[in-house]
């Protein structure tokens, strides 16, 4: 703490009067950042506070639309939806086009949004630069109706997030996109079609940091080729593609295999994050990523598919339904010179995984840490089947002498 | 300068005099003061000997505050980052983010205050956890307790669309 010395005598402290509107002398940049924290349906209830107050959220550069907070209060009705919609025209409208920056927008409701409207909306906010768009609506058959196609070429853009739900959009993609700043692009319930149109898309964003692709299908495409060398943050989550929809946890495997990765890509990649299974393609996937990757620090499996091998005491018990999927191929990794924490998640000590733990943990040479949690509740003879298993892994040889092992 | 005249074994840390508006001394370690951008900007065209800043808006009841938030956050700053290097874990971030979370917890004249003070001196962690405190306050209120929350006066006629 700091000390506290009297430098000049003053009888008494200059006491600024407390008892005041003090939150209404704020400058104008100060409360539009308060505003933009709040949603619309509050942030435009401000306006009747007092004079000070009324014009000032028109100014504001960040617009939070939430059906969900905008319709609490009410009870279900028709005209919800149409209410919701006119408040976002509105807003709008009577808001100054020059400050607008980010336009969020979630839409919980059962009755749906009509596409063109939203697509008006998009249209609007491209004509007034907007920097960061962010929607997240469900989506319905007439959602068809291709994305506007200004908002390709929308140069203005840092962070573009279109998230649908239970059912996916078609991604049509214009020949000519121009995303010069784009930093964020994060898709969910997408379609990509046309292997082509979606490498352009990504090639045409050379500041692209983060991608992210969550539910989104890859019919007919045998690869993508991401290309872009600032890119630190990379998420494909429970993808498919398209031809083996009952696999609703399914994710890595074949976007993997669609993924072509050029030398030198993913040089900023410090933290990965995977959600797969250990069948022989996904841990030559994994691998694959890992050397494409030779500056990651940090490696998160989380395994969703356990059923494969069991342990039943001694035994290894095979489920041969998806044994074609799970053939070990021999496996090669280069030498990781920055991995330094792995985290596994649900293993099961199947011939794959030790494989895997083994290449790893060879190739690691400054690993200073393992976590592997197991996933043993099912199974009868849990502690012989640990014991087994830790043997097992301490005869694997270590690159780095400074790895400590966690199995938990 | 005092230092080499002084022959203590460790070095002292090098301090700062911050002034507030009402006339008082704050000695402070450098590292603290530089929390703030306008001081960090400032430092380097300074003088050696010159190590005092005046601030002029600031109250030295704020202050005392202020220097308390940057303390804190220069030693947890420090105690993660030894965390991370030794990589065992911690629940530095977790804590620090509780330890914020009650230090903003104060009447809306302090709250005020501190904003000014974070705004003036440009220490960007504390201006976001100020504006944050005010947003929460603000939020799921009705006009009504709003202006009493914050002693706003009603001096307008109601636009009939926004009140809607």
């Amino acid at each position: 703490m700091g000390s506290r010395n009297l430098q000049i005598p003053s009888p008494k402290k200059l006491k600024i009067d407390n008892n005041g509107d003090r939150i209404s002398t704020l400058p104008n940049t100060l409360l539009h950042e308060i505003l933009a924290l709040l949603d619309m349906k509050q942030v435009v209830q401000t306006s009747v506070l007092s004079t000070r107050w009324r014009d000032l959220w028109t100014s504001i550069s960040t617009l939070n639309f939430n059906s969900t907070v905008f319709l609490k209060s009410t009870k279900k009705a028709a005209k919800d939806k149409d209410r919701f919609i006119e408040f976002v025209d509105q807003a709008l409208l009577h808001h100054d086009n020059s400050s607008l920056k980010t336009f969020r927008l979630f839409y919980d409701e059962r009755r749906r949004l009509p596409p063109k409207r939203v697509y008006s909306w998009i249209r609007a906010l491209v004509r007034r630069n907007v920097q960061e768009l962010d929607i997240h609506i469900p989506a319905y058959l007439t959602y068809c109706l291709p994305l506007p196609l200004c908002l390709f070429t929308c140069e203005s853009l840092r962070v573009l997030k279109l998230r649908f739900e239970s059912l996916s959009i078609l991604l049509t993609l214009p020949k000519f996109i121009s995303l010069p700043f784009l930093k964020t692009l994060h898709l969910e319930w997408v379609d990509f079609v046309d292997v082509k149109l979606t490498s352009n898309l990504l090639s045409s964003c050379p500041d692209l940091e983060s991608l992210i692709i969550v539910y989104c299908r890859f019919a007919e495409m045998k690869n993508l080729v991401i290309f872009n060398l600032k890119l630190k943050h990379l998420v494909i989550e429970n993808c498919s593609d398209g031809e083996d929809e009952c696999e609703k946890d399914y994710c890595l495997e074949s976007p993997v295999s669609l993924v072509e990765v050029r030398p030198l890509q993913f040089l900023n990649l410090r933290h990965l994050n995977l959600i797969t299974w250990l069948s022989g393609d996904c841990i030559h996937a994994i691998a694959y990523l890992l050397n494409s990757s030779p500056n990651v620090e940090s490696l998160n499996l989380k395994l969703t598919k356990r059923d494969v091998y069991v342990f039943d005491g001694d035994e290894e018990v095979f489920h041969p339904t998806i044994a074609s999927k799970y053939q070990d191929t021999g496996l090669t990794l280069r030498c990781m010179y920055n991995l330094k924490y792995v985290e596994i998640q649900g293993i099961l000590g199947c011939p794959n995984g030790l494989k895997f733990l083994e290449v790893l943990l060879k190739n690691a040479l400054v690993l200073e840490k393992m976590v592997i949690f197991t996933f043993t509740e099912h199974l009868p003879n849990k502690e012989k089947w640990l014991m087994k298993f830790i043997e097992k892994l301490q005869k694997i040889s270590r690159a780095s002498s400074s790895t400590s092992i966690f199995v938990r | 300068m005092k230092d080499s005249f002084n022959p203590s074994i460790e070095p002292p840390k090098k301090t700062v005099t911050l002034v507030s508006s009402d006339g008082y001394d704050f000695e402070v370690e450098e590292e603290v003061a530089l929390e703030s951008q306008v001081i960090k900007d400032g430092f380097e065209d300074k003088a050696v000997d010159d190590r005092e800043y005046l601030l002029f808006n600031v109250h030295s009841d704020t202050l005392e505050l202020i220097i308390k938030y940057c303390e804190k956050h220069v030693s947890s700053r420090k105690s993660i980052s030894a965390a991370a290097a030794s990589s065992s874990s911690s629940n530095g971030e977790e804590a620090l983010k509780e330890w914020d979370e009650h230090f903003i917890s104060v009447d809306t004249n302090t709250l005020y205050d501190i904003l000014m003070a974070a705004d003036y001196l440009n220490i960007k962690s504390l201006l976001d956890l100020a504006i944050q405190k005010v947003a929460d306050t603000i939020h799921g209120r009705s006009p009504e307790q709003i202006r009493k929350k914050f002693n706003i006066e009603n001096d307008s006629i109601i636009d009939p669309w926004a009140s809607e």
